[in-house]
């Protein structure tokens, strides 16, 4: 499992280099073959006995911030870059650019609020950054417009086998792929850790238009709310009850066929599996089981408590039950008459 | 010295009511600088620079913080709480926390994504009602570890931002904790005449009230409160003051006018920055007690500007840490070579 080393990167889509260099790292030291493709994606190739052609996709991109405006008091300005809700961000550090230059995202003390302005979440166009300058001309040394913020967050476990870092989504399908190509499994497939997803899913469509896969695994992070008072129907998934299986979201309708024999997979091997109970939100499958002539796609996630905040929560039993769901699901694939 | 301090007594608790659990923390920063120390029965810890005269001068700096208190253990390791002292829920979400049981229990407080809130609830700002802080535990394994009554804070290492500014949780009111660190060793420098007593105060957030035994128990005859103000941050209005200019002093119907214009005078002698701020009525710090204990104690109140107050990522600079350590030390001095009676008679 590299999750602790994964989740504490930066990568906020359009960014990921600290991500696609540790991944490059242990691909070499694994002596996994892989190109990077001219958006940014990495592209591995396990080779091994071959039916089809297999596409395993995760993300390193996470959702963050971006530099907008610093203002004369050196404060800075920032607008959101994928889907944040802007209530997670209030009284947060985080680390702007690639220096990763410590800041605080501040708001007004609590005895200075109106009534009103208590009842209100605050949007983001009134949240700024304080890095503990003065001056517009101190801060423009440090910050541009345009440099990436993400969350300080550090990689815990905590509970009964749970982890909370930031960034689960999608480092948890990053770790899960690069155990895969560690495994050496005499099964062919290209792992692909793909970029700008939470911005619309860009790297995935222009890998699977090079690869032409047959058949597209998802590994994701996926979203969570088994929390109190949430109704049992709205939950979307529950930690540790296994890996998930998507059959429908905003972005694909799972082929029906392939997703019954990854339940038959999942039986026949004892590997715990619930199904994500909400078609809110969408994943690279969107673009990948569209492109070219189409592909048949199926997607294993693991589920994330307060997912797209700084402090998402899984369960390593759900992340090895993801692992060993996408393993035996690609040994079916390829495997002898 | 004082950084290290501050890192060190805000990684840790001193929730309102729960401040003696780690008070003798203190005690390696001020025993260096200081004759003696004792406690009182509520948890403030008040430490002494022997004088050789009878005066007795009073800093006052609340060392407890604002925190939450568990109320329920909820199935699958969730818990529901309360606050202690003014939080705004808003700033709780998605923070990691510590709660303080039998150990020490690592949680997150989270939100619903986005799917199942509606629209309109999203405008909303969260109420402690909405929220839980979410131990990753099974019931059963969370009652082994904490109880009802349990306190938590928010999980927050202190950060070094440019310069000297510095963010760390419960700067509200460790910095001027720090002052009074930084006051007793200038007067291990300079000569004093008068006793000093540095009362780290407790149960301020929750009501002023340690001050109330610790004055009772000093019987000053000066009282120096020491607190944050609110410091200047985008869309504050224009009477607030800035970080790194210096202490806040304090004009108002509570505070003493002549001692607070003889602080003034040493300020400008000796050229300490300063900045003034009028508080017509109640001040909501320790003034308020120590000002009415026993017959009556003529106070100044000064502050160190800080931003975002009440939040876990409260925000200071260090020179107003030693800018008005120092002006303290000095003024001190000063009244010692002066006419006290005078200064306050009416």
């Amino acid at each position: 499992m590299f999750l602790k080393e994964l989740t504490e990167l930066s990568g906020v889509s359009g960014c990921e280099y600290e991500v696609r260099n540790y991944i490059k790292d242990k691909l070499q030291s694994i002596g996994c073959e892989y190109y990077i493709d001219k958006l940014g994606n990495v592209i591995a190739h396990n080779k091994g006995r071959k039916n089809k052609t297999i596409m395993v996709a995760a993300h390193m991109d996470e959702v963050g911030l971006i530099v907008t405006y610093i203002d004369k008091d050196g404060f800075i300005k920032f607008q959101t870059v994928g889907g944040i809700d802007p209530r997670v961000l209030n009284s947060k550090v985080v680390l702007v650019g690639e220096n990763k230059i410590p800041g605080v995202i501040g708001s007004k003390a609590v005895h200075l609020m109106s009534k009103e302005e208590k009842g209100k979440s605050i949007p983001v166009d009134e949240l700024y950054i304080d890095i503990g300058t003065y001056s517009k001309s101190e801060t423009e040394k440090l910050v541009s417009i345009g440099d990436y913020i993400s969350f300080k967050s550090d990689y815990v476990e905590f509970g009964d086998d749970l982890i909370k870092a930031k960034a689960l989504d999608d480092r948890a399908g990053c770790s899960v792929l690069l155990e895969l190509l560690s495994m050496k499994l005499d099964a062919d497939f290209y792992g692909v850790f793909t970029v700008m997803e939470e911005v619309g899913c860009r790297g995935a469509q222009t890998a699977a238009f090079a690869l032409e896969p047959d058949y597209a695994i998802i590994l994701e992070g996926t979203i969570c709310a088994d929390m109190p008072e949430v109704k049992e129907h709205s939950k979307a998934t529950i930690i540790g009850k296994g890996a998930a299986l998507s059959l429908m979201d905003r972005s694909t309708i799972y082929d029906i066929e392939e997703v019954r024999k990854v339940e038959g997979i999942a039986s026949a091997n004892g590997i715990p599996y619930q199904f994500r109970t909400s078609s809110a939100g969408g994943n690279d499958a969107g673009p990948i089981h569209k492109t070219k002539e189409g592909a048949k796609a199926v997607a294993v996630s693991i589920p994330c408590r307060y997912i797209h905040s700084p402090v998402n929560v899984a369960s390593k039993n759900d992340y090895n039950s993801a692992l060993n769901l996408a393993k035996a699901i690609i040994l079916d694939n390829q495997k002898g008459e | 010295m004082l950084k290290e301090f501050l890192f060190e007594v805000c990684s840790n608790q001193f929730v309102s009511g729960f401040e003696h659990v780690n008070g003798d923390m203190l005690k390696k920063y001020f025993e260096p600088y200081t004759d003696s120390c004792s406690k009182d029965m509520i948890g403030s810890y008040i430490f002494k620079q022997d004088g050789i005269n009878n005066t007795k001068i009073m800093l006052a700096a609340h060392i407890d913080e604002i925190g939450l208190m568990v109320t329920r253990i909820l199935d699958n390791g969730f818990l529901s709480f309360t606050s202690v002292g003014g939080i705004n829920p808003s700033s709780l979400v998605a923070q990691d926390v510590t709660v303080y049981g039998r150990e020490n229990v690592f949680g997150v407080i989270g939100i619903k994504p986005p799917h199942v809130t509606p629209e309109e609830e999203r405008d909303k700002a969260l109420k402690l009602k909405d929220l839980y802080i979410d131990t990753g535990y099974s019931r059963e394994n969370l009652e082994k570890l904490v109880k009802v009554g349990d306190i938590a804070t928010v999980k927050r290492e202190p950060v070094s931002l440019q310069g000297t500014v510095i963010s760390a949780k419960a700067l509200d009111d460790k910095a001027c904790v720090a002052v009074m660190l930084e006051t007793a060793k200038e007067l291990r420098k300079l000569s004093h005449k008068s006793n000093i007593y540095y009362a780290a105060t407790a149960q301020e957030e929750t009501g002023c009230r340690g001050s109330v035994t610790a004055s009772y128990k000093v019987n000053p005859d000066i009282g120096i409160v020491l607190d944050v103000g609110f410091g200047t941050a985008p869309g504050m209005p224009p009477e607030i003051c800035a970080l790194g200019k210096g202490p806040i002093v304090s004009f108002g119907g509570r505070l003493n006018q002549k001692l607070t214009k003889k602080f003034i005078e040493v300020c400008k002698e000796y050229n300490y920055p300063m900045q003034y701020e009028a508080i017509p009525g109640g001040t909501g710090t320790d003034t308020e007690s120590v000002q009415i204990s026993r017959e009556g104690v003529p106070c100044i109140l000064l502050s160190i500007p800080l931003r975002y107050m009440h939040t876990s990522v409260e925000t200071i600079d260090m020179v107003d840490i030693e800018t008005t350590g120092k002006a303290i030390a000095r003024f001190i001095n000063e009244l010692d070579n002066s006419d006290l009676e005078e200064i306050l008679c009416f």
